[in-house]
């Protein structure tokens, strides 16, 4: 019986539904308030789908118990594709209950009248930076302790509509390399140069190699200890030298070790180039001098770059309310730009992301005979093997990369920031321009399986066919240009289609403006500020009003994994609404009421950061 | 020797007597009563040394001075003021045309319908008007830095070097203010010609507090609480709100913080450690109980999160104040003094209400960040029933400019709104309860101490000027 009345409901709804959406094109500014007190209700697509309508009749009575907010008479943009005309948004805990027409506000809930306004959702920047944190989150200081709520630039942000967003964390200087230093990905300890000479009556407290601390562990003695099968590892003690202490410079504590790129353990020497890992990218090798041809361009000389991932977070504009700021911390893992670029670094990656994949691969599936404490020895032990038959490499050194390696694993045991990447938890989130580079690292992503974000991609409408085959997405600023090369004005350069191409091709972009500070000092229309109204140009580019919302609303959530909370108004998301006065995306509107996680955080009438005189 | 001693003494007297008759503002009288009364112990000192000839110069010096000097204490000279405006701070309120009656140290009566005993010293007050002495809860104490460098063994690639270092004052040590506490390195002075009779002395970092009263003689009276309250200065940071965490997190064990995690929290409680260790050494020196500073640090960190004692805290930013609240609604039985500018704390109001946070402010008006609207933070927090202290020095580096109309920024806020009785109870009553000298301090009633500032008129109207300074009963200011 109730299944039938359920079906029978649903049935009667989506009538409704049609109907009124028939009424409403023909009649736009007048809808039906009788319709409201209906019992069938209207609802979205999402909400028809699931079996919810029977819910909302028993939500009604214990509506009184928790603090309930509805946001009353607006036109709401979803963001979903979805505009309901005078409709209700219902919070509830700082979570959206309710979203249509036909919304049973209960009595005590406090009502914001947003009538003849426009409600939609909080707008998510892709791009934060110098606002919400006070002092550098470096070293042991932890971004949940740096955020400022009371931070003045929230309320510009807010002012435009920016209700969360991702911000990334300073560098900063020295201090910061020693807290990074845990954070980094356990490369393969290829970089290491090592000097394997024997050692015999040498006097240890002239030259202290022994001691070189790697990661903590003090190499000499862990040596000592571990060695099973070393015979001679107290007379032959490798000294690994870090390049910066063959130049005369000593480690400082904390330090992460200097690499050597270039020094392949396996082989033990220089690795040449027709050595190098190009995966995809190899095709053929010169039969003269052995080198590989490469298909679309030569071996950049890229200097070596150490790998410092750029850590971002993301975070909301939750004006005075410290508890709701922080949503997630490191939604990206985000290589140093040209850290994937050259071919040397390149091979590195490839090698980093094999060995990590491997690594979650045993931690997923531990031996059955082995416990936790002995898996360093096991991988030590494979490692052993694996290394043995190599050239060039004395059984102490190999022994000593080792224990450094256990003793770095066993310090922090899983804790590979490569982890989330490969589990496509996150996204790898890479700075790329030109369209040579957007193929690459397309390609790369393809290569080795996880998700990717072009973050610039002014020429990634060349690579379209390829970003769109490979399911990444773009953050893009469609001001940005660039002049095509001459005689190439096909194939480089920006285009002021970009977004139509993007969206035709159903690449998903973000959008963010010129600058990604607050600046008041600058030139206006450039900073974060702009926003909407770079939004804006993405609709003169060609893309829709929808996508345009989309590239500053869902888009960006789903690039950061938070699409479950934010970004749209939806049911059981995050209650972070705009009220305002006109459309979205157009520069004459105004932010009324920014509501993040179903609290006020900015008025305009009384914040005071843009006009507050009223348009005819 | 004798002859001048006894001269000396005698001139003393009369004067000491005449002032009292008279009240006349002689700043000499009470200037040498207080440096003869520092010579005591110095005098007693004298009488152990084993030399007949001065042993007994000394006794008779000592017995002459007896005589002299203390006569005012030992019959216990009772002083009345009458026809004064007394604010009692007391249930009391104000009194018109009342009378205190001071014995020694302490006040015995106050009323419009006390009785003056006949061998009491009559000062009329007539249109003055007198008020409590002012309790300031955050007097920062200014250390005297050590010139001396330390150096400092660094061993550094097989080799030690002698690296010469300033300690860091305020470089995250904990500061015992009573192991510092050198009256002459600080100038009392702006304090007590502000009416500043009392007050809890901190430094700038973190450490525990003293109480002192502003006795001008060097003498052990002044700090008369060595061991105070604990505070701390936060920003932030990880580090500097770990320092008020993790003592106030409860640890199951400590066991587990030898494994080499670097978590912020074992991190800190190792610093922790080390400071309470250092305050150890400290301590060590003087009684001998190497341990005792420590495990009474860690003693009185219990009892502050046990909510037994307070704890001061000096939040310098408004995202402070947001971490604070945000650890302190999971411990809702700490409590703290909160010390904090009004443009920082206004807009977290609403939150701190119900909450066990005494504020500790500065009495003057602010200004709203980035706006020019101006905003009485005081009354604020008194329409939503959040408790609040005055300290006239917080954030002040000098009190010149306030000397002779001290409570002026006072007057500014009941202009704009904040009553007469909240404004003055903050700066007396309501400190004494955050210091926990609420028994002894903070009010003009029996029993308490004769902390008395005397105004020319109504202390909060333009025109009227600090006129005398009374601590303990005896004067030590007078304009």
């Amino acid at each position: 019986m109730k299944t039938k009345k359920i079906v029978g409901l649903l049935f009667c709804s989506l009538c409704l539904m049609f109907a009124l959406n028939e009424a409403f094109a023909q009649r736009p500014d007048r809808p039906n308030r009788e319709q409201r007190n209906q019992p069938t209700t209207k609802q979205d697509d999402q909400q028809s789908e699931k079996p919810a309508a029977p819910e909302k009749e028993t939500e009604k009575p214990k509506a009184d118990e928790k603090k309930l907010t509805a946001v009353d008479g607006g036109e709401i943009h979803t963001a979903t594709g979805e505009v309901i005309r005078r409709g209700i948004v219902l919070i509830e805990d700082g979570k959206i209950k309710a979203v249509g027409q036909n919304v049973e506000v209960p009595d005590g809930a406090e009502i914001i009248d947003a009538t003849g306004k426009v409600v939609s959702p909080g707008f998510v920047a892709i791009n934060m930076s110098g606002l919400a944190v006070r002092g550098n989150v470096t070293g042991n200081n932890k971004l949940a302790d740096a955020l400022d709520p009371f931070d003045r630039n929230l309320k510009y942000a807010l002012g435009v509509g920016i209700t969360s967003g991702c911000i990334e964390l300073a560098r900063g200087g020295g201090g910061g390399r020693r807290g990074r230093s845990e954070e980094m990905p356990q490369f393969p300890k290829e970089m290491i140069f090592e000097l394997s000479t024997p050692r015999n009556g040498v006097d240890d407290s002239d030259v202290n190699f022994g001691d070189t601390v790697i990661d903590g562990a003090h190499i000499s003695s862990e040596t000592k200890g571990d060695s099973s099968e070393g015979d001679n590892s107290d007379t032959n003690n490798p000294r690994e030298v870090t390049l910066q202490e063959l130049l005369g410079h000593n480690l400082r504590e904390g330090e992460p070790e200097h690499r050597f790129m270039g020094i392949d353990p396996e082989i033990g020497e220089f690795v040449t180039e027709s050595q190098l890992d190009y995966g995809m990218e190899n095709t053929e090798l010169c039969p003269c001098c052995n080198l590989p041809i490469m298909p679309t361009e030569p071996i950049e000389d890229a200097p070596p770059t150490r790998e410092q991932p750029r850590r971002h977070a993301a975070i909301k504009l939750s004006y005075g309310n410290l508890e709701d700021m922080l949503v997630k911390e490191d939604v990206f893992y985000s290589p140093s730009p040209g850290a994937l670029s050259g071919a040397l670094n390149r091979h590195n990656w490839r090698r980093a992301i094999k060995s990590a994949r491997e690594e979650l691969k045993k931690s997923q599936n531990p031996d059955e005979n082995s416990n936790r404490s002995n898996q360093p020895q096991a991988q030590n032990q494979t490692r052993t093997r694996s290394g043995s038959g190599q050239v060039g490499e004395s059984p102490g050194a190999n022994q000593a990369r080792q224990t450094a390696a256990a003793a770095a694993s066993r310090a922090r045991p899983s804790n590979n920031p490569l982890f989330p990447l490969l589990k496509k938890e996150v996204s790898l989130r890479v700075t790329a321009n030109t369209a040579s580079e957007v193929r690459d690292m397309v390609a790369l992503a393809e290569e080795l399986d996880y998700d990717l974000v072009v973050e610039g991609g002014v020429e990634a409408w060349l690579a379209v066919s390829e970003l769109s085959r490979s399911g990444a997405q773009v953050v893009y600023t469609p001001r940005r240009r660039r002049n095509p090369q001459v005689g190439q004005e096909n194939e480089s350069g920006s285009s002021i289609e970009s977004t139509q191409i993007f969206e035709s091709q159903g690449v998903p972009f973000a959008i963010t403006p010129l600058s990604n500070s607050i600046s008041m000092g600058g030139l206006a229309g450039r900073d974060l500020t702009s926003l909407p109204l770079e939004a804006a140009f993405a609709v003169r580019g060609g893309a829709s009003d929808l996508a345009a919302l989309q590239s500053i609303t869902l888009v960006p959530a789903k690039m950061m994994g938070l699409d479950d909370r934010i970004g749209s108004i939806e049911v059981g998301k995050d209650a972070d609404l705009l009220i305002m006065n006109g459309d979205p995306l157009d520069y004459r509107s105004y932010v009324e009421t920014a509501i993040v996680s179903g609290k006020i955080c900015y008025q305009r009438e009384i914040d005071r950061v843009f006009p507050v005189y009223q348009r005819e | 020797m004798t002859r001048l001693c006894q001269k000396k003494g005698q001139t003393l007297t009369g004067e000491a007597v005449n002032a009292w008759k008279t009240n006349s503002t002689h700043k000499n009288s009470t200037h040498k009563n207080s440096t003869q009364k520092g010579l005591i112990p110095f005098l007693t000192e004298c009488s152990s040394v084993r030399c007949p000839v001065s042993r007994s110069l000394a006794s008779m010096v000592m017995a002459l001075m007896a005589l002299t000097l203390l006569t005012p204490f030992a019959h216990a000279q009772t002083i009345a003021f009458t026809n004064a405006t007394v604010e009692t701070l007391t249930d009391q309120g104000r009194l018109e045309d009342a009378t205190i009656l001071i014995r020694g140290e302490k006040i015995i009566a106050v009323g419009t319908d006390v009785t003056v005993p006949a061998d009491a010293k009559v000062v009329s007050l007539k249109g003055q008007t007198v008020l409590p002495g002012i309790i300031d809860p955050y007097l920062v104490f200014q250390r005297a830095t050590q010139s001396s460098e330390v150096t400092e063994t660094v061993t550094f690639g097989g080799r030690s070097f002698q690296i010469p270092t300033t300690r860091g004052f305020n470089a995250g040590t904990f500061d015992t203010i009573s192991q510092h506490f050198y009256p002459q390195t600080f100038d009392f002075s702006s304090a007590i010609r502000s009416g500043i009779t009392t007050a809890n002395l901190v430094s700038d970092g973190r450490g525990l507090s003293g109480y002192a009263n502003m006795v001008t003689a060097p003498n052990a009276q002044m700090l008369f609480q060595p061991s105070g309250l604990l505070f701390a200065r936060v920003t932030n940071e990880t580090a500097a709100l770990d320092v008020i965490r993790t003592p106030l997190t409860p640890r199951p064990n400590r066991g587990g913080a030898g494994g080499g995690s670097r978590e912020g929290a074992s991190g800190q409680a190792a610093t922790d450690a080390r400071n309470s260790t250092n305050a150890a050494t400290n301590t060590s020196n003087s009684n001998g109980r190497p341990n005792a500073a420590a495990d009474s640090t860690q003693a009185r960190w219990d009892a502050v999160r046990e909510g037994k004692q307070t704890l001061i805290v000096n939040a310098n930013n408004a995202a402070t104040v947001a971490h604070l609240l945000m650890f302190l609604d999971k411990n809702p039985q700490v409590k703290v003094a909160l010390v904090v500018t009004g443009p920082n704390v206004y807009e977290s109001l609403d939150r701190i209400r119900g909450s066990n946070i005494t504020l500790i402010l500065k009495p003057e008006l602010a200004t709203e960040p980035f706006s020019s609207r101006v905003i009485n933070v005081p009354k604020m927090a008194a329409d939503r029933d959040v408790p609040f202290a005055f300290s006239l020095t917080v954030g002040t580096s000098q009190l010149q400019n306030n000397l002779d109309e001290p409570l002026y920024p006072l007057a500014a806020l009941m202009k704009s709104g904040l009553s007469r009785q909240q404004a003055l109870a903050a700066l007396t009553v309501k400190p004494a309860e955050i210091l926990g000298i609420e028994k002894q301090y903070g009010s003009i009633e029996s029993e308490k101490y004769a902390n008395l500032i005397i105004f020319t008129g109504d202390p909060l109207v333009n025109g009227s000027r600090l006129k005398q300074v009374i601590v303990k009963g005896s004067t030590i200011y007078e304009n």
